[in-house]
């Protein structure tokens, strides 16, 4: 009990600040408030030993919820103080399937103090590092100093959480999913340094160590480099790079050229390699996980307003298998992966479809998207959308197809409230090989509500609408 | 009756989309399509208000209130109920079409911001800077109320590095500008939506549950960076049988017989899908140097000696008895 009550008093502390400051002295609070309610139905499967497949079971449905809320309040009778906080709560409403996570009902994603001067910035309370080397949060202290106007030297430090689960890295409940994991916490600690050494150009550089408590070892320690620079005005470069010094091995890279000739014309080459990071507090990392490279090459075409057209190949390629060994699988060594877009609006009239072909190593998947919506105003909008994809290859759940179709709908009932909805039905035909192989179904149907308010004084607090 | 019923609802949303009627009987306007940027010179006089209200003026200008040529003109009740609430489609100005305005104007709005105001309101500037409202230029302009002018409605604008492939390639953008470009428009609610997001993220497919398995297996983007692999991919993937706690079967691997002896290929290219189903208590089975079968799974060339130095603790999962001593 003293732990639990000890991982949660960062969190607690800092949500009892912007508590307690925003009523007392705020000359502007903003609450901006996200509600979402999904219903999702799943066909299960149960492997059956006597018969050797997976035979599937009844369709169960979830239907998961979450409120969001982002609170913004300034003016704290300090000049450039500021109490953030954006807070979740999750939810089930009645249903026999548990979506993932919905068994925790609150995070708090981000909770802190701000205050920002001219030339430094400091923020205390839980908070997410976007970098180079990912997405990273931690309760604690993130200190920013501007010396000059295009230079920003930061560092920061607290207590570490778990990638992508905003609780601490030895939370119960990681705990009781996995008997290895460390019972001790992290600290994650870093520096950074951005630079702007043009109007048209930066480059940042990072270093980040997570060590667990108590001094017994590391989890990840890395750097990573990165930059972009725009030349002649119509050529934009921009790569990264990342080192993994516990590992001595050369992670993520990426460089990308991009040509922009006006509005009309985009081009874009990237090259890119790709190592996975895995904490050391694992056994996976000494199963000498392999790295691969690709490359994309990319063309969008907007000649007008209305229309516009894009396409892209990408390939990977892996190491190639050279033993030969009855114990060596017979794997394709590359993956290619074809997409086309293209969107045209009419004045009020949207129509936008996507198309993407993958195939070879990690299995062959086709399907296409397509939307024709009636825009007439920022205030409302309904479209319908219909799909349709093939799994098939290594993953397959059958050699079947997928259709789907649907409606969407939106509608800003005031400057401050929306509400957005979104349903689809999804059939599956040709199950030629359903029964004789893995089973799944996929006839099922999945529905978003969501209503966005912001309450207080000021503009929403991010960009509404849109199709983004 | 569905069908009737759904038709009947978008005719009536259709007819509600029309602009309301203006006056029918106005005569042809004797201005042409350079008008609306040049008037400004010759709406001196009173030759407007023969033919114009007040509220019509206030209808397109956000800040009549504060030009004293439309002060002057003759305010009408009748024409405030006629142009109530109308929107109008402003036209762009010709600095407006350049490129790089999305970046540019800050610095003429600095050095005109009445010019600006003429039709944008503080709204609209809020439409991309959520949260510098307080940037001088944009105090200097009026608020949109209710039933007066709107001023130009820019949502849905986007710079021209946001093409419709940006949320599958902003990582780059992002890492080098979270705490500037980036904050002009979005706060860290809008990162949210997709990163640890409760709505699916727009760069995932429709129906990407089902979709989702070769860009897991290719690495088409980190998965780890939202998704926390035990809790996320695990729990969900036991729920619907996908996974099986402590199985080995091979029925789901291609039902493949021998896949226990043949995954090391597969394992070391996409070791993070292992996880997605697996825990270590799975490999350890036979990869443990206490198991029964003792499979080595360390390649050559990893380096093992400082993968230990950096945390001795890993090394004990599997090798329960003592680290042998690494050459």
């Amino acid at each position: 009990m003293k732990r639990l009550a000890l991982t949660r008093a960062a969190p607690a502390l800092a949500l009892g600040l912007l508590a307690a400051a925003a009523p007392l002295a705020a000359q502007s609070v903003r609450i901006h408030s996200t509600t979402t309610m999904r219903y999702v139905e799943l066909r299960p499967i149960l492997f059956n030993a006597d018969s050797g497949r997976y035979d599937p079971q009844a369709v169960q449905a979830a239907a998961p919820v979450t409120q969001d809320f982002e609170v913004n309040a300034w003016g704290l009778g300090v000049n450039g103080l500021r109490a953030y906080g954006l807070l979740r709560f999750r939810g089930s409403l009645g249903s026999e399937l548990v979506w993932p996570r919905y068994g925790d009902h609150f995070d708090a994603l981000a909770a802190y103090l701000e205050y920002e001067h001219t030339a430094y910035r400091l923020r205390l309370g839980r908070q997410q590092k976007a970098s180079a080397l990912g997405w990273y949060g931690f309760d604690g202290l993130d200190a920013a100093w501007r010396p000059f106007a295009r230079l920003r030297v930061e560092g920061y430090a607290g207590r570490g959480l778990a990638r992508g689960y905003d609780e601490p890295f030895n939370s119960k409940a990681l705990a009781a999913l996995d008997p290895f994991r460390p019972e001790k916490g992290t600290y994650l600690l870093g520096a950074s340094l951005v630079a702007a050494p043009s109007a048209t150009s930066t480059f940042s550089a990072i270093y980040q160590r997570e060590i667990l408590q108590g001094g017994a070892g590391i989890v990840s320690e890395r750097v990573a480099v990165d930059g972009s620079a725009v030349l002649e005005r119509f050529v934009t470069l921009a790569a990264s790079a990342d080192f993994d010094l516990a590992t001595n091995e050369v992670g993520k890279a990426r460089g990308t050229a991009t040509f922009q000739f006006g509005r009309a014309l985009m081009l874009r080459g990237e090259v890119f390699r790709y190592r996975p990071t895995l904490d050391l507090t694992t056994i996976w990392g000494v199963f000498g996980p392999q790295s691969h490279w690709g490359y994309t090459g990319t063309l969008q075409i907007t000649p007008n307003r209305t229309f516009a057209l894009w396409g892209s190949y990408t390939q990977r390629q892996y190491l190639p298998i050279d033993t030969v060994s009855p114990l060596v699988m017979a794997l394709p060594d590359r993956e290619q992966d074809v997409a086309a877009g293209a969107r045209i609006h009419l004045g009020p009239v949207q129509l936008d479809g996507t198309y993407r072909y993958q195939m070879e190593y990690g299995g062959d998947q086709s399907g296409g998207d397509a939307s024709l919506a009636l825009v007439p105003s920022r205030d409302w909008r309904v479209g319908v959308k219909a799909t349709a994809f093939q799994n098939d290859g290594e993953f397959r759940v059958s050699n079947g197809t997928v259709y789907g179709v649907g409606f969407d709908a939106a509608v800003r009932l005031a400057d401050r409230f929306e509400i957005r909805a979104d349903a689809m039905r999804f059939m599956q035909r040709k199950q030629e090989r359903l029964q004789a192989l893995t089973g799944l179904d996929w006839n099922q149907t999945r529905a978003t509500v969501s209503l966005e308010w912001t309450f207080g004084i000021g503009a929403n607090p991010d960009r509404q609408g849109g199709t983004r | 009756m569905r069908a009737p019923t759904l038709l009947l609802a978008v005719a009536l949303a259709a007819v509600a989309a029309v602009p309301r009627a203006l006056p029918a009987q106005a005569p042809a306007s004797p201005h042409d399509s350079t008008w609306l940027f040049t008037h400004k010179e010759q709406a001196s006089g009173p030759t407007c208000a023969m033919c114009h209200q007040r509220d019509f003026c206030a209808s397109c200008h956000v800040n009549a209130r504060n030009i004293e040529a439309i002060q002057a003109i003759p305010a009408s009740a009748e024409a405030a109920a006629q142009y109530r609430g109308h929107r109008w489609t402003y036209p762009q100005p010709p600095t407006h079409r350049a490129d790089t305005w999305v970046t540019t104007h800050g610095a003429t709005s600095r050095q005109t911001p009445n010019t600006c105001a003429t039709c944008h309101s503080r709204q609209s500037c809020a439409t991309c800077h959520r949260l510098e409202e307080r940037l001088l230029p944009i105090t200097l302009l009026a608020r949109a109320v209710r039933g007066g002018a709107q001023g130009v409605d820019l949502s849905g604008l986007e710079p021209p590095s946001h093409t419709p492939t940006w949320a599958r390639e902003h990582r780059l953008a992002a890492a080098a500008g979270a705490d500037g470009t980036c904050r002009t428009c979005h706060t860290q609610s809008f990162c949210s939506t997709c990163h640890d997001g409760a709505r699916t993220p727009t760069f995932h497919q429709t129906n990407y549950v089902q979709r989702h398995a070769a860009d897991a297996f290719t690495r088409e983007s980190d998965c780890a960076s939202c998704h926390q692999t035990q809790a996320f991919c695990v729990q969900c993937h036991r729920s619907v049988g996908a996974a099986q706690a402590g199985g080995t079967a091979a029925a789901f691997h291609d039902r493949s017989a021998d896949w226990s002896l043949t995954h090391g290929r597969v394992a070391r290219r996409s070791i993070e899908v292992c996880t997605s189903c697996h825990r270590q208590n799975d490999c350890l089975k036979c990869h443990s140097a206490s198991g029964f079968a003792r499979v080595n799974p360390h390649p050559a060339g990893l380096d093992l000696r400082r993968m230990q130095s950096k945390n001795p603790g890993t090394c004990q999962i599997c090798h329960t008895t003592g680290v042998p001593a690494i050459p």
